[in-house]
């Protein structure tokens, strides 16, 4: 039989966070290091873990570590009380800050991080925009107006502005299916996978990896 | 009988062992065999109400995730918790080590919701 290696598991708030994290795990030199799995919304989070729990994955001993990413949105705090007390409810055990190991009992360490990064609003969208500024500073300029004018006219504020700006740029490439897919967009779009933005979160990447 | 179909005699055979012997624990081993996947929703109702009205236990075996699925289905309307599912693992850092999990209908329902394998 083939021995097994255990790796590590990042689990993701949504398809483009995992698809993000994926992207930039990528351009890090970790393809195929870690395994990634969306889990379809903040509020799905605990059931989530309570499924990985009871995984086969989990139970074989094939994750050698576990990765909990979610947004900040909003509230930083709320959302790493969130993530934190999620884990708690499900492995009986609570990680001290964002990117802090605590071993759970008879399987693997685990961690939380809240995107874009410690004490920050905001969400993966947002670390896109902000590692673009500088490859595209016309666009996310022009973007900024657009923004502030739709605030200003629109009668409802756009409270999430940075994935309002990326679907926006998507969906002005030349590639049509480009357009209607973030999948396809996001490996075409001029975003710096070694902006500075980023630094905390590959950091954290490359650690559960080695 | 000879004229009906193999989930028939299957089902037939698991009631008369039910009625005639009236055990406290039945185990059956592979329980889906011999029935279509289509038809497994129905089996599980017709057995659990038989099981409930007749007070036995049941530990079933099976490989088939259908067959899980369409057990969680049948069991999701009836009250209380009447059906656990119960796996056994190797480890694959210790392979002759067997690990035991036991889990219920929440989590075989976001199983079916993100379509995980749990066997």
């Amino acid at each position: 039989m083939k021995p097994h290696t255990p790796k590590p598991l990042v689990l993701c708030e949504g398809k483009e966070d995992k698809l993000v994290i994926e992207t930039l795990a990528d351009h890090s030199g970790l393809a195929g290091k870690l395994a990634f799995e969306d889990y379809g919304g903040k509020d799905n989070l605990r059931n989530y873990l309570k499924l990985l729990k009871a995984s086969p994955e989990y139970v074989r001993g094939e994750y050698s570590k576990i990765l909990v990413t979610r947004d900040a949105d909003a509230d930083f705090s709320s959302a790493w009380a969130a993530a934190k007390g999620a884990v708690q409810d499900v492995f009986s055990i609570s990680p001290d800050s964002p990117g802090a190991w605590v071993q759970i009992e008879g399987g693997p360490e685990i961690a939380a991080w809240i995107i874009p990064g410690p004490g920050q609003t905001g969400m993966i969208e947002s670390l896109c925009v902000n590692s673009s500024r500088s490859t595209m500073p016309e666009i996310i300029a022009c973007l900024d107006s657009f923004v502030d004018c739709l605030n200003s006219n629109h009668g409802k504020p756009i409270h999430e502005k940075a994935r309002f700006a990326i679907w926006t740029i998507a969906a002005s490439g030349p590639d049509t299916k480009d357009r209607l897919s973030m999948e396809r967009a996001i490996p075409n779009l001029p975003i710096d996978w070694n902006h500075q933005a980023f630094t905390p979160l590959k950091e954290l990447l490359a650690s559960i990896s080695s | 009988m000879t004229q009906m179909g193999q989930a028939f005699a299957r089902t037939l055979e698991i009631y008369c062992e039910i009625f005639a012997n009236r055990p406290k624990i039945l185990l059956i081993d592979e329980i889906e065999n011999g029935l279509y996947y289509e038809g497994m929703e129905d089996f599980w109702k017709g057995l659990m109400a038989v099981l409930e009205d007749q007070d036995v236990q049941l530990f079933a075996t099976t490989h088939s995730r259908e067959c899980m699925e369409a057990a969680m289905r049948a069991a999701e309307p009836m009250d209380g918790n009447p059906l656990r599912f119960l796996r056994l693992d190797r480890r694959v850092d210790d392979p002759g080590k067997i690990v035991a999990t036991t889990f219920g209908k929440e989590e075989m329902k976001t199983a079916m919701e993100f379509n995980r394998e749990m066997r």
